[in-house]
């Protein structure tokens, strides 16, 4: 498992902020210990230049998941990266699938143009936290900023059993992106390998109390983030919601999940309102080891 | 645990009937719930029915009657009343931990539930109400198929005891839901009773489902419990459950295994979506309300 940070503004008005950007995703998938593939015409970092137009890809990467479960129900995942509804807007494209044909296309039954990308740029250089390992992904950008709008999270991690262990079934795939003014800026997605998504969640399938703190007695209350398959599937680990008054941002804390301890980074509430209108005053903690 | 089903087909529109609705419900409420007498007390035979909109004709005390019962009471205050219109019935629930035996609660208290229809139901159309109750808890629906205007005249109220995380009743406290006329989630209210607090109302029914998917996979078919909470949310009641009215038949009962025992539900089916059942994703469309019924 790994934890880490970057430092990058989310602005591609020349190549070497271009490559600074998206190389530092790239560096990212690395650290989790994603394996890249060998497909040809993946991007090169050194020479690849921005995008001239909005809504243009300038490359591509294929990583895998490296985790036992790949030998039976593999993961692979092609990365665009480009730009969003205007030139300097920074955009990623995550198409989710089994395989690939060595060329850097998909094999049938991928979720295609999952789309990770602000509608606007950041040209200060922010913090950007990142947490994975062989088989999942966690990421929160622009948290040292003070609009709301200059940040955006992603997680995906497999399905899990109702002990939380990995099943080789599918994909919890969820994020969200500034400005977060609502929780519809959000999405979910449970993908079944090979398969398909069931469609898109517009809503964090967060539900929290309306009232009261969220503490009773010793007890902090964090609350899970439900896909659905039809029915809920078990939850996954790496996101929980919280009332932001009750845990200290940005400070790492331990909690005992699927009777196994792990480590959350709380997410400071400047993104009040992504999770739900129900719930003002709610933010997200982040997997973080 | 008795379950009943209390017909009716013409509205409020005189003394007689008044007695005939307000009796009938009384009698179902104490197939499981025990009444108390009370100073001041609605007298089915003389009690004339309300002449204006919301106003009470009359109330009744009840209690639950389980082994709790000795040691963290409640009571349930009921009161007969005319709602949106003057020839509507509508059930007033007032919860406390005690009472001074004149019709006032004493000690904490929750804030009135009113089941009050925006509108009578349809004279010579057969509105059924359906109570689930027993020493321990009270679930019922009302005027169910009444008129096509279904939200104006429908309305939903349950109490239980707390649960621990096998489902077992706890001295905690109770579980009280609600919800009356109206079309959206924000007509539901939660509220829970401490024996020394009462509660704070959510309006919302704590019922999340999914927006996409049908809520079946496979032979599986989900239901989704009702969180109520005290701040933080507490272990499910068994009264209620959310599910998509498309996966089964409405009003037909099915047995369903919750907190590894089973017990018998029936689906209001999409009559219920009209009472915002599914309070996260997707508003309400699909969802609607299985109610505890044995």
């Amino acid at each position: 498992m790994a934890t880490f940070t970057a430092n990058f503004s989310l602005t591609q008005t020349t190549d070497a902020l271009f490559r600074t950007w998206g190389s530092a995703f790239a560096a990212a998938w690395a650290a989790f210990g994603w394996v890249q593939t060998g497909d040809t015409g993946q991007i090169n970092w050194l020479t690849v230049t921005r995008p001239l137009a909005s809504n243009t890809k300038m490359g591509y990467e294929i990583w895998r998941f490296n985790d036992a479960l790949q030998a039976t129900s593999p993961v692979f995942v092609r990365i665009d990266y480009g730009s969003g509804t205007a030139t300097n807007y920074p955009r990623m494209w995550l198409t989710w699938g089994t395989g690939t044909d060595g060329a850097g296309n998909m094999n049938p039954g991928s979720l295609e143009t999952i789309t990770i990308g602000r509608g606007g740029q950041e040209t200060t250089v922010r913090t950007a936290y990142f947490s994975g390992d062989t088989a999942r992904g966690c990421f929160f950008t622009g948290l040292n900023v003070a609009a709301i709008a200059a940040c955006f999270g992603f997680s995906v991690e497999r399905t899990k059993d109702s002990a939380g262990a990995d099943t080789g079934d599918g994909l919890l795939i969820l994020f969200g992106e500034g400005p977060p003014s609502t929780n519809t800026t959000w999405y979910q997605y449970y993908y079944q390998l090979g398969v398909g998504s069931q469609g898109t969640e517009r809503l964090l399938g967060v539900l929290c109390p309306s009232f009261g703190s969220g503490v009773t007695g010793g007890d902090t209350a964090i609350y899970p983030v439900w896909f659905g398959k039809g029915p809920f599937l078990p939850y996954g680990l790496n996101f929980f919601a919280f009332f932001s008054a009750d845990i200290t941002a940005m400070v790492t804390i331990s909690v005992t999940v699927y009777g196994a301890s792990h480590t959350y980074l709380p997410i400071p509430s400047m993104i009040n309102g992504c999770v739900g209108a129900w719930a003002l005053g709610v933010s997200l903690l982040m997997r973080y080891e | 645990m008795a379950t009943t089903i209390f017909s009716q087909a013409e509205n409020m529109s005189s003394d007689a009937l008044f007695r005939q609705k307000g009796s009938g419900y009384s009698a179902a409420i104490q197939l499981g719930l025990v009444k108390v007498t009370s100073v001041g007390e609605i007298d089915w035979v003389t009690v004339t029915k309300p002449v204006s909109t919301g106003v009470s004709a009359g109330f009744e005390m009840f209690r639950f009657d389980d082994a709790l019962q000795a040691t963290y009471p409640v009571f349930i205050r009921v009161d007969y009343a005319s709602a949106g219109s003057v020839q509507a019935l509508g059930l007033w629930f007032t919860v406390g931990v005690g009472h001074d035996g004149s019709g006032n609660l004493v000690g904490p208290s929750l804030a009135v539930m009113k089941l009050a229809p925006t509108s009578a139901i349809t004279n010579g159309q057969t509105s059924l109400s359906y109570f689930s109750v027993a020493n321990n808890y009270l679930n019922m629906f009302m005027n169910l198929g009444a008129a096509s205007s279904l939200a104006a005249t429908c309305g939903y109220f349950s109490i239980e005891r707390t649960k621990d995380a096998s489902g077992v009743d706890t001295a905690e406290g109770f579980l009280v839901m609600s919800t009356t006329t109206g079309a959206a989630s924000s007509q539901w209210r939660q509220q829970v009773l401490f024996p020394t607090s009462g509660g704070t109302i959510e309006t919302s029914i704590g019922c999340i489902l999914p927006n996409v998917g049908t809520g079946a996979n496979g032979s599986q078919v989900a239901i989704y419990p009702c969180f109520q909470s005290k701040g933080v949310f507490l272990n499910p009641g068994l009264n209620a459950f959310g599910y998509h009215h498309a996966n089964i038949t409405a009003l037909v009962p099915i047995s369903v295994t919750v907190y590894s025992g089973t017990h018998t539900y029936l689906p209001i089916g999409a009559a219920a979506e009209q009472f915002g059942v599914r309070s996260g994703p997707g508003g309400t469309s699909g969802s609607a309300l299985l109610m505890r019924w044995e």
